[in-house]
């Protein structure tokens, strides 16, 4: 009887100790895996960091502005070149502009009633 | 014998005790330890599969502890343009107890990193005592790898994460700076590490990566920022002036959308930020503005002195306090009408309202709007303003017209955005705010009526008063100049000026305020020799809003430019009651 016992008692701990061991080795692995990801996704966070700083330098308005000045020759704003979508019909100069199909007396061709 | 016989009787009563006879008894016993161990291990193994397997809520659920891991939250505009962000760097550091042969390391060192200072390294290498010193903060990473191949013992490396503000100079009054070991120090650094904490901590929260906290939004546009920062710039060079500031707020919301203060400093590289003039003159310091209070006054006499555009005052004569005389820099020697004291901004006008209140009403509309205590913003920068000490009728007087009285220029714009907005006050913020809870902020300094009335006196200074050279057509500006002689040494200096315009647009449905301060600006050809405010600082508003209002989506209009029907002006043409 205590026999018995004693060899399945022996018999089960070495299972478990087998089984217990696997899965130490698969969470080890899978440790060093998460680990690696990890310190892959934060070089990545460091890298998108540092692309965002690049970017925030690039589009920075001093920059923008410097750049226009350059390749640009625009002029400042004027306060009467900014129209309502509304007066967008009555400001097309005579011939310039796409011209109005067949039938449609709207310049625009009827866009801006559209988007309306 | 008879010693045997009871010897052997001892013994034999010996193994009758305990009655015991059991030859299994050992064994029972032993049987019995066996199930207890049994048991025992079973509850051990069972409660360890339960840890280990089964996944224990508790564990996962351990608060999040607040280490030097968490980073300082990124600063980006209202858009969500980055304004301050963390970088990793290398920094070189060493172990001066492991150093063999200083000489030798110092040469290594300084062959490769040659704007290192080498008496100030041979200091830090020989203190024997320490086990850590900085020797270079922020080395590039080729640098890192060739100091590493050398192997000089004692010498090692750290990552560091350095805050880094990719736009320079711009926002640096608002944005503040940090030190190396990046505390805050100014600005909105300091405010996040400060009185902030709760704040920059509840970015941290709601964010399962506690390592990345939500950025900081603020309340500034950098598109709005750069174009004041660029007009302030060209009017400073132009005029000469000490030096130049300028501030947008929204008015229903309270937020600063940019702000200035010029001579600026890089964020990047903080000492250059510690020189006197770099302070932020829109609240970091308080100044006597002039004739822009002069809103204020009339606001209250509209308000509580029962005036009306039709009341008149007398200003055909100096006015005299005691032994002190109060004349009009604009004189016009004749009675004027309440619109008239305001546009031709008459000194003597307005000391008669402020004259008529009486000094306790005097005292709790000045109170109602702030200007007795230290704005509190979130900007560590904070003035408290200069009162006078006893109120007495040449104080009251003087007050009345922005002399006597000291104040943050972003308290006076804050009380020009609720004279403006309908009459509520609005506390400013440099942190981006819903309109909603700006509501809520709000609280009543002046009636509905009295507002619109000053909308219209606003605009009235710029079609026919002072403020004339700030127009611009479509933008339907108003405002109000003001003109201080600076105070050098507890003297006032007629030869210096502090001028600064006070205005918003558009001012029939205003939506932002516009403060524009010149320190001390030289009079040119073009000003006819003029150092007032309506030849430097109105001009540069003009300037400063025709280039802004697009960006704010500021419609222009062109075919109403009376800013508001039903309030007639009486006849400028003819004098009232001469």
């Amino acid at each position: 009887m205590l026999k018995l016992v004693n060899g399945i008692l022996i018999a089960t701990m070495l299972v478990m100790a087998f089984w217990l061991y696997g899965l130490e080795r698969r969470s080890r692995e899978v440790e060093r895996k998460i680990a690696v990801l990890s310190g892959e996704i934060d070089e990545q966070r460091e890298m998108i960091a540092l692309l965002d700083a690049e970017w925030a330098a690039l589009t920075s308005p001093r920059r923008i502005e410097a750049l226009a000045v350059k390749y640009l020759h625009l002029e400042g704003l004027k306060p009467t070149q900014i129209i309502t979508q509304a007066d967008i019909t009555d400001r097309i100069p005579e011939g310039d502009g796409p011209s109005a199909p067949d039938g449609d007396d709207s310049p625009s061709g009827g866009i801006s009633e559209e988007i309306q | 014998m008879n010693y045997r016989a009871g010897t052997d009787h001892a013994i034999r009563k010996a193994s009758h005790r305990g009655a015991c006879n059991d030859p299994f008894y050992a064994i029972k016993r032993a049987r019995l330890v066996l199930i207890v161990f049994i048991a025992g291990f079973c509850l051990i193994g069972l409660r360890l599969g339960q840890l280990t397997i089964g996944g224990n809520d508790r564990v996962a659920n351990r608060p999040i502890e607040p280490d030097s891991a968490v980073m300082r939250p990124e600063i980006t505009d209202r858009s969500g343009r980055l304004l301050a962000t963390n970088i990793q760097v290398v920094s070189l550091c060493a172990d001066p107890r492991e150093i063999i042969d200083v000489d030798e390391a110092i040469e290594l060192l300084t062959a490769h990193l040659p704007d290192l200072d080498v008496a100030q390294l041979r200091r830090a290498l020989t203190m024997k005592n320490r086990a850590f010193v900085w020797l270079k903060r922020g080395i590039s990473p080729a640098e890192k790898t060739v100091l590493h191949d050398l192997g000089i013992p004692g010498i090692g490396f750290r990552d560091e994460i350095r805050r880094v503000y990719p736009m320079g100079r711009l926002g640096a009054h608002v944005l503040g700076f940090v030190d190396i070991d990046l505390r805050g120090l100014a600005g909105l650094e300091y405010y996040l590490d400060h009185r902030g904490r709760l704040f920059t901590a509840s970015l941290n929260d709601p964010n399962p990566d506690h390592h990345r906290p939500e950025a900081v939004k603020l309340a500034m546009d950098v598109r709005v920022q750069y174009a004041l920062e660029q007009e302030l710039l060209k009017a400073r060079e132009k005029f000469s002036a000490e030096a130049a500031a300028g501030l947008v707020l929204d008015i229903n919301s309270g937020e600063v959308i940019a702000m200035v203060s010029l001579p600026d400093f890089d964020p990047n590289d903080p000492t250059e930020a510690q020189g006197k003039d770099r302070i932020n003159r829109i609240t970091g310091g308080v100044y006597e503005m002039g004739s822009t209070m002069k809103a204020v006054t009339i606001a209250m006499a509209l308000d509580e002195g029962g005036s009306d555009f039709d009341t008149t005052y007398d200003a055909s004569q100096p006015l005299r306090i005691g032994r002190r005389i109060i004349h009009d820099y604009h004189g016009k020697n004749r009675i004027l009408s309440l619109p008239e004291v305001f546009i031709y901004s008459s000194n003597i006008g307005t000391a008669e309202m402020a004259l008529d209140i009486g000094a306790d009403r005097q005292k709790a509309f000045l109170r109602g709007f702030g200007f007795l205590s230290r704005l509190k913003t979130e900007l560590p920068e904070a003035a408290a303003p200069l009162l006078p000490q006893r109120w007495s009728e040449i104080e009251r007087a003087t007050m009345a017209f922005g002399h006597g009285i000291a104040v943050e220029p972003l308290q006076l714009a804050t009380a020009g955005a609720a004279l403006m907005n309908g009459g509520m006050l609005i506390a400013p913020t440099f942190l981006k705010r819903d309109k909603d809870i700006a509501k809520r902020l709000a609280r009543r300094v002046v009636s509905a009526k009295t507002s619109r009335k000053l909308r219209y006196l606003f605009r009235l200074d710029v079609l026919e008063g002072s403020a004339k050279k700030a127009d611009v057509k479509g933008y339907r500006i108003g405002g109000k100049t003001g003109t201080a002689e600076k105070v050098v040494e507890g003297h006032y200096v007629r030869t210096q000026r502090f001028a600064n315009f006070l205005g918003g647009f558009p001012m029939d449905d205003p939506r932002y305020c516009v403060l524009v301060i010149l320190d001390n600006p030289q009079a040119l050809a073009e000003t006819y020799g003029f150092t007032t405010s309506g030849w430097n600082a109105a001009p540069t508003a003009g300037k400063i809003i025709a280039r802004i209002a697009p960006m704010l989506g500021v419609i222009p209009k062109f075919d109403d430019d009376t800013a508001e029907p039903g309030s007639k002006l009486p006849d400028r043409a003819q004098p009232i009651a001469q």
